[in-house]
């Protein structure tokens, strides 16, 4: 289930960016807005629209093969103390 | 002070030396293979060993080694000394308490709740014959016996011996029983914690002594639960039960491990009552007993090796 949403939410946070690259290139070459009373008539002029470049396939393998679920981190283990103990004692008890 | 520990006799071994670390080598290998040997020929635990093949000889002559000789003899020698407070021959009754197996599998599996032995319980030293020419020893009939702490004394002092050969002080320790030779550097006394019988992890106080051996009986080291009944493997030969004292442990301190061993256990046996008449016996004994409040009984002389009060062990 992880699996599939995880693959849902990489389609959407692309097709995002590209929905939005699309607008934001539309908009760049869109004509300049007139002043208010003017009459907005038709452009005969034919805009030309920047197609944004078509952006690199998702490779879900590679995702997955790095394990970066967000639970699981690795970590460099922290140096070993050592404690140094005393010598033995002799000591009579009974046994 | 090199120090080297190991497990045998159902015992913590410690083997303590200074000397160069070539020669501790060798001699803490050579003390060690000896304490294995021992405990290979000294148990009751095993079919093969020595002292089992004695046991099962009993009632004819048996030809043993001189290692086994030497400490039946001395076992016979005390028995008689302490007039049967210490006593050889009581295998049968420790086996009727439930120690019929070693500490460590009672510990870990238990014991049977009924009392069982095939053998009479009934002191037979007097009735042991030894004949030193031919190292041989004759065991009454139905009689078998155990040498426990003696022989642990005796280990631990034969292999004191043969590690001196190596070191310039040592000192081997068999789960507390011990023998020291010579003293280490820069000290006038060997420090030896004298455990609290009530609380294992505490010494009561430190021992400053000399070289020589030291010993401890207790029952309140091996118990177990038999039915109902607690047991301890120190067997009053008098009732042939794990013996009832006003004391929790005896400490001895002696010229040898196996003397300091049987006083150990003869004076726990007979508890305040007997320990004035039974250590004049022996005037070049020290001991030092521990009642169940914690209190220090000793004769005169103990207070000369006791030195510092309070070592906790966590």
């Amino acid at each position: 289930m992880d699996k599939y949403q995880r693959k849902l939410r990489m389609l959407i946070a692309a097709g995002s960016t590209v929905g939005f690259l699309g607008g934001w290139a539309l908009l760049a070459h869109a004509g300049k807005p007139v002043a208010s009373g003017t009459v907005d008539t038709p452009s005969d002029t034919v805009t030309t629209i920047s197609i944004p470049s078509k952006l690199p396939p998702i490779d879900f393998n590679s995702l997955e093969a790095t394990g970066n679920s967000g639970s699981t981190q690795s970590f460099v283990p922290p140096p070993v103390t050592f404690q140094s103990f005393s010598r033995p004692r002799l000591r009579t008890g009974g046994s | 002070m090199d120090y080297q520990q190991f497990r045998a006799m159902n015992s913590d071994i410690v083997l303590a030396a200074e000397g160069s670390q070539d020669d501790l080598t060798l001699g803490f290998k050579l003390a060690r293979d000896f304490i294995n040997a021992s405990e290979a020929r000294f148990t009751r635990f095993t079919d093969f060993s020595e002292l089992s093949c004695l046991n099962r000889t009993a009632g004819a002559w048996f030809q043993a080694s001189p290692e086994l000789f030497d400490v039946v003899r001395l076992a016979c020698e005390y028995a008689a000394e302490t007039e049967g407070l210490f006593d050889p021959t009581m295998l049968a009754a420790l086996e009727s308490a439930g120690y019929d197996k070693s500490m460590d599998e009672i510990r870990a599996y238990g014991v049977s709740a009924q009392p069982r032995s095939i053998y009479p319980i009934r002191s037979a030293f007097r009735a042991i014959q030894l004949d030193e020419p031919t190292q041989s020893i004759h065991l009454p009939l139905n009689t078998r016996i155990d040498l426990g702490g003696i022989a642990k004394g005796w280990i631990a002092e034969q292999a004191a011996l043969r590690l001196s050969e190596y070191a310039e002080a040592c000192a081997v320790s068999a789960g507390g029983d011990m023998f020291l030779i010579g003293l280490p550097s820069d000290e006038t006394s060997w420090a030896i914690g004298l455990e609290d019988p009530r609380l294992p992890d505490r010494d009561l106080t430190t021992l400053r002594v000399g070289p020589g051996a030291v010993a401890t009986s207790s029952i309140t080291k091996r118990r177990w639960q038999q039915g109902r009944r607690t047991q301890h493997h120190i067997i009053d030969p008098r009732t042939g039960l794990p013996t009832e004292t006003d004391w929790l442990s005896v400490s001895v301190i002696a010229p040898h491990a196996a003397l300091a061993e049987v006083y150990a256990k003869a004076l726990l046996i007979g508890g305040s009552r007997e320990a004035e008449r039974l250590a004049a016996r022996r005037p070049e004994i020290t001991y030092l007993a521990v009642d169940q409040s914690g209190q220090l009984w000793g004769s005169a002389r103990a207070e000369e090796v006791i030195n510092v009060i309070g070592v906790e062990y966590v």
